[in-house]
C-alpha cells in the first residue's frame, strides 16, 4: 500500500464524512484494486448520495469490475442530480455504444461533446459510432433482402389460373386445362394463334370421355381409370383424374406420344399442389 | 377361319393380353373376338365401343378431326382401341403389357379393316 493511500485510508478513518474517498477510490482504482475502490466508493456515495461525481466514481469501478447493469444504473443516478453531467453522458455513451444501442449513444455522446467540446477520445467515439451506425444499417439490409429472398424461394407467387401450366408447357406447343367434374375450366388455357380461347370448349367436349370412362369402369373390373389417351388427325389428347376433375393435355401430332404423357403427369401434380391436394 | 383371325391372332400374341376383339363401332357388337376364361367380351365390346363413339364425338366437336386410337389407363390393367369404317379393334391387356407395340399392332390391325 501506498504512503499517499495509506494517509487518506487513515484520514477518512478519522472522519468518514470527508470527501477524502474521491481520491482514495480513485486512486485505488488506478491500482486495479477494484473490490477495495469499490467498497470505499459505494460508502462515500451512501454518505454524499446528492453529488453526481460520486455515482460516476462508483460506474467507473463497476465498469472496471465488469458490472454494466450497475455502472448503467449509477450514471443515471448522476444524470438525475445533474442532467448535464459531462462524465455521465461520456460513460454511458461508451456503455451504450459498446452495447449497440445506437440511438441512446448518439444522445449521450452527444451530450459530453457539448459538456467536454474537443475530448479526443469524445470525438473518436463519435467517428467510430457513425462508422458502426452504418455499418450495422448496411448488415441489417443485407439481412432483410436475404430473408425476403429466402421468403420468397421458399413461398413462391402462385401463378395466376390462366398461367399455371405455362412452367409445365414451355415453348413445347402442348396445351393443359384443369376442368371440374361439370367440364368447366378451372385453370389453364387454349390459346389459338390468333388469341382466342378455346378452353371452355375443349373442356366441355371432352370432359365427358372421363364420365364415360368412369362409367366402363365400373364393369371393366380393371380398377379406377388413371389415364386416357386419344389419338386424332390434329392432335394427341391425354387426360387423367386431378382433384375431383380431370387435368387435360393436348397437343400437336408431330409431339411424341411420351411426352405427351410426361407433360400431363407434370401437368396433373402441378394442378394437385395448386389445389392443395399435396399440401 | 373368320377374316378377322390374322387380326386377333397378331394381337392376342403380345404378352400382357388378356383379350382382342373386332366390335362393331355403332352398336358395340362383337363381330369376332378371342379372350381368356373370365373376360366379359360382351361388355368390353359394348363399354368400349360407347367411350370411343364418345371420345370421337368429343374430339370433331372440339376441332381434332377424327379419331384413330384410344387408350384406357387403369388401376389393373388397360383398354385400348383402334378404329376405322365404324369397326373397331379392342384390346384388353394387364398393366405389363407393352404399351408401344400393342398400340402399333392396334393401328396396323385398324389400317386393315
Amino acid at each position: 500500500m501506498s504512503a499517499d493511500i495509506r494517509a487518506m485510508s487513515e484520514q477518512l478513518a478519522a472522519d468518514p464524512t470527508s470527501l477524502v474517498f474521491l481520491p482514495l477510490a480513485e486512486q485505488l482504482l488506478a491500482r486495479g484494486e477494484l473490490a477495495h475502490a469499490s467498497r470505499v466508493a459505494r460508502k462515500g456515495a451512501e454518505r454524499h448520495a446528492h453529488r453526481a461525481d460520486v455515482h460516476d466514481l462508483v460506474a467507473r469501478i463497476a465498469l472496471a469490475q465488469g458490472d454494466e447493469v450497475t455502472a448503467e444504473r449509477a450514471w443515471q443516478q448522476s444524470l438525475g442530480i445533474s442532467a448535464e453531467f459531462g462524465a455521465a453522458h461520456r460513460g454511458l455513451g461508451f456503455l451504450c455504444y459498446r452495447q449497440g444501442r445506437w440511438d441512446e449513444a448518439e444522445a449521450h455522446l452527444g451530450a459530453a461533446r457539448r459538456a467536454t467540446p474537443g475530448d479526443p477520445a469524445l470525438e473518436a467515439a463519435w467517428e467510430a459510432l457513425h462508422v458502426a451506425r452504418a455499418e450495422a444499417a448496411a448488415e441489417a439490409e443485407a439481412a432483410d433482402r436475404a430473408r425476403a429472398a429466402r421468403h420468397a424461394e421458399e413461398h413462391p407467387p402462385l401463378p395466376t389460373p390462366g398461367q399455371l401450366f405455362d412452367e409445365v408447357l414451355g415453348e413445347s406447343g402442348q396445351v393443359a386445362l384443369l376442368l371440374d367434374r361439370d367440364g368447366l375450366v378451372v385453370a389453364g388455357q387454349y390459346l389459338t394463334a390468333r388469341g382466342e380461347d378455346l378452353g371452355a370448349l375443349i373442356g366441355a367436349h371432352l370432359s365427358g370421355v372421363g364420365d364415360e370412362a368412369s362409367r366402363a369402369m365400373r364393369h371393366f373390373g380393371l380398377g379406377a381409370w388413371t389415364r386416357i389417351a386419344l389419338e386424332t388427325e390434329a392432335a394427341s389428347v391425354v387426360m387423367a383424374p386431378t382433384a375431383g376433375g380431370v387435368t387435360l393435355v393436348a397437343a400437336p401430332r408431330e409431339v411424341p406420344l411420351g411426352l405427351v404423357r410426361r407433360t400431363l403427369e407434370q401437368s396433373a401434380a402441378v394442378a394437385r399442389r395448386w389445389m392443395g391436394e399435396d399440401a | 377361319m373368320s377374316a378377322f383371325a390374322p387380326i386377333l391372332a397378331n394381337v392376342t400374341r403380345h404378352r400382357g393380353v388378356t383379350a382382342c376383339l373386332v366390335v362393331a363401332e355403332e352398336d358395340g357388337i362383337v363381330i369376332d373376338g378371342t379372350a381368356q376364361v373370365g373376360v366379359d367380351t360382351a361388355a368390353f365390346a359394348a363399354l368400349t365401343a360407347s367411350l370411343y363413339w364418345k371420345a370421337e364425338r368429343a374430339s370433331a366437336s372440339a376441332g381434332f378431326g377424327q379419331t384413330s386410337f384410344c387408350e384406357l389407363e387403369a388401376e389393373r390393367g388397360r383398354v385400348l382401341a383402334a378404329g376405322r369404317n365404324g369397326v373397331l379393334v379392342v384390346a384388353v391387356a394387364e398393366p405389363r403389357a407393352n404399351l408401344g407395340l400393342l398400340r402399333v399392332e392396334l393401328l396396323k390391325a385398324a389400317a386393315t379393316l
